[in-house]
């Protein structure tokens, strides 16, 4: 009897680390489907665009530890359906467009000293098998799924209406 | 072939019971583990985030807190739970957060940091002022000036800058330091223990 018990706990154990290890695996990539679904339910399919007008405040509860100091956008490709162009309006406040793949991991990034801010400045995101750095504005990607994610830094409320504005003319197109 | 099944029921059991522990996991090396992240008093921080080498323990760690944190090139997420005696932050008392110098920010490419109080759910504390943060970048250089004060009361305090409410209730909260375009110093782990972090104090 003794045994059993001994025997059925050791497989509730087993059980319990299993599931441990391989949450602790996928839970990365599993998050981002998961927002990448939600995304699309709302009609953010691949390729378009998802900005966030608003400042958050102690009502939002979809992500946590929100932060009140950017406007988002975020958008999913299919990096192997490009090449992809990708305009940035000109921007004198913080700027950033990081891009990550399904692991969360960070490929690229743009920041400010990358861009101009008096013209537009155009980038071409290209699926490469091979890690390669940004040259002559291209941007290469090892990955299939990609997330873009564009800060923009906001001091006040009063910025709000600008920063709509540079995310209206933030475009990615295929080529 | 009883037995099989017993095993299996509890082995299955098991997969369920670590898909509710989890979150309690990923919190416990967010927050606790010393041997997950960089200390620099009772701040903390991961100096890896968004690299593709690092522990997946600490990616899954960082995806449920900071689902789409930029790199830490980029950016640097510190984090306080506990004040410089090792006491969970708890909003029934007041604390201070001072800052004697500024930090290594590069200001001039648009570089800023903010400090973000959290409640014990990870979210922004309820109030009616809307306040949750303090900024500081290059344009704040001309109107504030060292020692940086920023006070933390459940009341909220004044209505000024320098004054963030704490959540009502009693209950444990964090505090978020954002370092956008942080200098070589801070991204370096042996250089970044030298850097003079915001000094947090309780106020009985």
């Amino acid at each position: 009897m003794l045994t059993l018990i001994i025997i059925t706990f050791a497989f509730l154990l087993i059980g319990f680390l299993a599931g441990l290890i391989i949450l602790t695996q996928v839970f990365p990539i599993w998050e981002v489907k998961r927002l990448q679904k939600k995304l699309a339910k709302e009609g953010y399919d691949f390729g378009k665009w998802k900005h966030f007008r608003e400042l958050v405040d102690h009502n939002v509860k979809v992500i946590v530890k929100p932060n009140c100091e950017t406007l988002y956008s975020s958008i999913f490709i299919q990096t192997s359906l490009g090449p992809f162009c990708l305009i940035i309006p000109p921007v004198s406040g913080y700027f950033c467009i990081t891009f990550l793949n399904k692991n969360t991991d960070v490929l690229s990034y743009i920041t400010n000293k990358d861009i101009s801010d008096m013209d537009q400045t155009t980038f071409n995101i290209i699926f490469s098998e091979k890690n390669q750095s940004v040259k002559e504005n291209n941007i290469y990607l090892k990955s299939n799924l990609c997330w873009i994610i564009a800060r923009f830094g906001i001091r006040a409320n009063e910025d709000v209406k600008l920063i709509h504005n540079l995310q209206n003319n933030l475009i990615l197109n295929k080529f | 072939m009883s037995s099989l099944f017993v095993y299996s029921l509890f082995f299955i059991i098991g997969i369920f019971l670590s898909y509710l522990f989890f979150p309690l996991l990923m919190d416990m090396i967010v927050e606790g583990s010393e041997k997950r992240g960089f200390y620099n008093g009772p701040w903390k921080t991961h100096l890896g985030i968004g690299k593709d080498t690092i522990p997946k323990i600490e990616k899954s760690a960082i995806a449920r807190v900071g689902l789409g944190a930029n790199s830490s090139e980029e950016t640097i997420y510190w984090n306080a739970f506990t004040d410089p005696d090792g006491n969970p932050l708890i909003s029934k008392f007041s604390y201070v957060i001072e800052l004697k110098a500024d930090l290594p920010i590069d200001f001039e490419n648009q570089g800023f940091w903010s400090i973000t109080i959290y409640g014990h759910d990870k979210f922004l504390v309820e109030n009616t002022r809307k306040k949750y943060m303090f900024r500081y970048s290059a344009d704040d250089k001309m109107n504030f000036s060292f020692p940086i004060v920023i006070n933390l009361k459940q009341s909220g305090g004044d209505n000024s800058e320098f004054s963030i409410p704490l959540p009502i209730k009693n209950e444990k909260f964090s505090i978020a330091l954002r370092c956008y375009r942080p200098l070589q110093i801070m991204q370096n782990q042996i250089t970044c223990s030298t850097i003079q972090m915001p000094s947090i104090t309780k106020i009985c």
